[in-house]
């Protein structure tokens, strides 16, 4: 059984690892402070490679090749360095087109490595690094409120959060209030229509929050420049009192979005961090998975998407649903009052 | 004979699933299953799962498998307690980036695709001499590609020596002189005359892994020749990427081989010994992907198919539905179980969704085996050949079931089988598990395959007739054991089902129309067909092919119920 866990949770320490895709250098040490954007490690590439066939480019015979060459593997060269000529009153000449490294010499061609691309993964909460990975990265550690979703478009950023639901007149009907929406990360319930997120993108919103997406927008988010996220996923339910609550105590207050594209296999969520100080610490197992009476679940699929509830029992023996399928069950009670049956599987244990 | 216990792991990306076997009393049996969460994601060691299902297996089964310090036991000095020896498949994990790198587009690549794509891939770049780039483009894509995995194949038997040689360079480029996390696997499945050149070009050691010619001649494909080298370089990838997999592999001296390959295993070995000349199929609708593994005589195809979900998977998937839903509703319970792929559907609704999305994921499956394997006997506007008998049918959303007869129908509509032919479940989901241990224990994998490990759901009988809808296309007397007779008469469109207890044998006398073809080799041929008693019984699938459903989805809808009802489900 998959437990699936959603962190709604206020004054806690948030920890997340910053880590290069590949080999790098870290570029940050323990118990250094840093501010969201600060270069945590990178990693050096070439740009481009050039390839030189010196038995064609030079005419000479292949087993000429070795005393042409002027360099050696691995040595730093620079734009105009001879690599290789002939010998003789009139030697023919290869320069390298650009700095970089001459990285082979094999079977009568030369490879070089020009330029560097540099990729760098930067804090994307400011914190105190608490532990370094070796060559990859750091773990940042802040204290405040986090709010997480289900899906991101992979962006991020940070801004005032307002949520449109607080707003007496809707800001879209008012060009005005629309201005003033410019660098704050805007949350409303759902988003189904595609002009209502160009409209945000033209005034330069920090990030959008929804409760739900229309799935036929997923193109255009994918592309869109600023980061959005979804809290229950796709459909049209709206945001469940928890988060909503969240939502309200981080209204008005800086926040920070990482729109993450979620991934099953590294655990990786959208979310929203409001860094605040601590109000209680961590316990050592308190992301353990959990589904025991007392529980707090969030409800995923038709007709419950979104709703909040506690687990009240856990009865044994599986049960027939009306799919006919036989499934364990729990029961919960919903907010609103409402006791319901739904699969173990069919719900996300909010850790708060 | 001595008595043996043996353990099989099946990892999979959402349940890890443990099976304990032993031949007390002399054959092999299976002793119990269990299940427990996969635990892959980061921050998780992969052996937190194994340890857990091992647990539970225990409960099940009374047999002490983990010592006090919570490791397994791996001995058989005491006889309730430990097991001899595991076997390990997996599948969880993400898809290997590999490139794909040989010289020309229709010959090298086809091979390379379909080899590698049984071994959960996916193509981050095709290269070839023939895709116009020279040795600076090509290294460029190459370093784009970022691939974990490098198959290159490098021409028929005898062939030039010189193309593959500008190729090799750029990969002992890309294996040498990048940053990356942890070098890349190459395998070489060209020319067998360029192996020692190869070798001694590459550089790569252990990390090089070199099997014979896929492509002896041109066009002609010996992919099993490369298999060897596909599962080493499979299992040094998976154990780089997954923590924890690497103490489970010592632990236990194990083999991490995929799930497909070992699925395929278990096809291959019921082929050779199926009656006739039939081929066996088997069909694993997964949470991430659909495996297909297919035999016949000594051809093998093994493909793995990514459905995509999208709009147009979207339309398809409502097209299949029995109940009416939009587009947008279809996409939006896709992306959904795609965020929770635990999610069971609960309500009807939700359960029309999942049926008609395995449908879609079989179609797409069969058609991705055709456009890798052109002599894949599928046609889409024709369905499946009936050469393959039985076809095995595996995956959650085909086990969990309210009724057998749903995963039939199911079957049907997503296969469209031709001819006679009968189909089985893998309802415990143990196949690839038999599949793992066949090396460690080969009797063991036979003899629980010759017992009813598969749950035989029915044989089908598919018509095939240029007839209208209502038209009688086929006459069928049934003789039951104990004497009685029935005649029923199969029109054009119809769907029908003949209850057959289980264990219970009967004959049928099939009379097909002249125009009519039932898989006995002709048109208008009939003649007698012995069947035993399954789970659903007999099926008369006089539908045609392709199915035809109507243009308006109420009519479409109301169809597809029909269908269920016609088979009592």
């Amino acid at each position: 059984m998959s437990v699936e866990l959603i962190r709604i949770r206020s004054g806690q320490q948030i920890c997340r690892a910053i880590l290069l895709s590949d080999r790098g250098k870290v570029m940050v040490r323990t118990g250094q402070h840093v501010e969201i954007g600060d270069v945590i490690a990178e990693s050096v590439a070439p740009a481009e490679f050039y390839i030189f066939d010196l038995v064609n480019g030079l005419k000479i015979k292949p087993n000429k090749v070795e005393s042409c060459i002027e360099r050696l593997i691995g040595e730093q060269v620079e734009e105009g360095d001879i690599i290789a000529q002939t010998k003789g009153l009139l030697p023919r000449i290869f320069r390298s087109p650009g700095d970089g490294r001459l990285i082979s010499i094999h079977d009568g061609k030369v490879t070089l490595a020009l330029g560097e691309t540099r990729e760098s993964v930067t804090a994307n909460i400011p914190g105190v690094i608490v532990e370094l990975i070796s060559e990859r990265g750091a773990v940042i550690c802040c204290q405040g409120d986090v709010l997480q979703g289900v899906w991101g478009n992979g962006l991020n950023g940070q801004g005032e959060l307002v949520l449109l639901s607080n707003f007496d007149e809707d800001p879209f009907e008012n060009s005005a209030q629309l201005k003033e929406l410019a660098g704050k990360i805007v949350v409303m319930d759902t988003c189904s229509n595609k002009n209502r997120l160009s409209v945000l993108k033209s005034v330069s919103v920090g990030g959008v929050v929804v409760g739900s997406l229309s799935p036929f927008l997923l193109e255009d988010l994918e592309q869109l420049s600023i980061p959005v996220m979804s809290l229950t996923g796709f459909g049209d339910s709206l945001i469940d009192p928890v988060s909503e609550a969240m939502l309200q105590a981080m209204a008005g207050k800086n926040t920070i979005i990482n729109a993450n594209i979620p991934d099953l296999y590294t655990g990786l969520k959208p979310e929203l961090i409001m860094p605040s100080p601590a109000t209680s610490a961590d316990g050592l197992f308190v992301d353990e998975n959990r589904i025991e009476l007392g529980t707090k679940v969030r409800l995923i699929g038709k007709p419950y998407t979104g709703s909040v509830g506690t687990i009240i029992e856990l009865p044994e023996e599986p049960e027939t649903f009306a799919s006919g399928l036989k499934l364990t069950p729990a029961v919960i009670e919903r907010f609103d009052g409402e006791i319901i049956r739904v699969p173990i599987t069919n719900f996300e244990v909010i850790v708060e | 004979m001595a008595y043996k216990s043996y353990l099989s792991l099946d990892i999979g990306s959402q349940h890890t699933r443990a099976w304990l076997f032993d031949n007390e009393g002399g054959e092999f049996k299976l002793k119990g299953g269990s299940e427990a969460q996969t635990t892959i994601a980061a921050g998780m060691n992969i052996q937190e799962g194994v340890w857990d299902a091992m647990r539970k297996l225990q409960e099940i089964t009374g047999r002490r498998l983990l010592a006090h310090n919570g490791k397994p036991i791996l001995s058989q000095d005491n006889i309730n307690m430990g097991v001899e020896q595991a076997a390990i498949c997996l599948s969880a994990g993400k898809p290997i980036k590999t490139a794909l790198v040989g010289l020309t587009d229709k010959a090298s690549l086809a091979g390379l695709r379909r080899l590698a794509n049984f071994f959960y891939t996916e193509e981050s770049v095709l290269l070839s001499l023939q895709s116009g780039l020279n040795a600076t483009g090509m290294l460029e894509k190459l370093v784009e590609s970022n691939a974990d995995l490098i198959v290159l194949a490098g021409g028929t038997e005898q062939g030039a020596e010189k193309p593959l040689r500008s190729i090799l360079e750029n990969i002992r480029i890309y294996y040498n002189s990048l940053p990356r996390l942890f070098k890349p696997q190459v395998v070489f499945v060209g020319n067998s005359g360029m192996k020692e050149m190869v070798i001694k070009e590459l550089e790569a050691g252990p990390d090089l892994h070199v099997a014979e010619n896929i492509q002896p001649v041109y066009d002609q494909f010996t992919l099993a020749v490369a298999w060897d080298a596909m599962l080493t370089a499979f299992e040094r990838i998976r154990l780089l990427q997954i923590n924890g997999l690497q103490e489970l592999r010592q632990t236990f001296n194990a083999k991490i081989i995929p799930t497909s390959y070992a699925m395929g295993r278990v096809v291959r070995y019921l082929s050779k010994t199926s009656k006739g000349d039939k081929g066996v199929t088997a069909i694993d609708v997964g949470a991430g992907s659909t495996t297909l593994a297919a035999a016949h005589n000594e051809s093998f195809i093994g493909t793995l198919t990514h459905t995509p979900i999208g709009l147009d998977t979207g339309e398809k998937v409502s097209t299949w539905s029995s109940i009416e839903l939009d587009v947008e509703t279809a996409t939006t319970y896709m992306q959904n179980k795609k965020l929770h792929p635990a999610f069971m559907p609960a309500s009807l609704e939700d359960l029309a969704f999942e049926h008609a999305w395995t449908r879609v994921r079989l179609q797409d499956a069969l058609g991705n085996t055709k456009n890798l394997f052109p002599e894949f006997k599928y046609a889409q506007n024709r369905g499946l050949d009936g050469i393959y008998e039985p076809i095995i049918m595996s995956g959650e959303s085909l086990v969990n079931v309210p009724s057998l007869i749903q995963t039939c129908l199911m079957a049907l509509d997503g296969i469209q089988p031709n001819g006679i032919t009968t189909l089985a479940l893998d309802k415990d989901q143990i196949m690839a598990s038999l599949g793992s241990l066949a090396t460690v224990e080969p009797l063991l994998a036979v003899q629980l395959l010759d017992t009813a490990i598969f749950t035989n759901l029915g044989t089908v009988i598919c018509v095939d007739s240029p007839a209208r809808d209502g038209e009688i296309v086929l006459t069928i007397e049934v003789a039951r054991e104990e004497g009685q007779r029935e005649i029923l008469e199969i029109s054009k469109g119809q769907l029908k089902r003949i209850e057959v207890n289980r264990g219970v044998h009967i004959r049928l006398y099939l009379a097909p129309e002249k125009d009519s073809d039932v898989g006995m080799g002709k048109r208008g041929l009939g003649g007698w067909v012995s069947v035993v008693g399954a789970e659903v019984g007999v099926i008369i699938d006089a539908r045609g092919r392709p199915l035809q459903l109507p243009k308006s989805t109420p009519a479409r809808s109301k169809l597809i119920r029909d269908w269920i009802w016609a088979l009592g489900g």
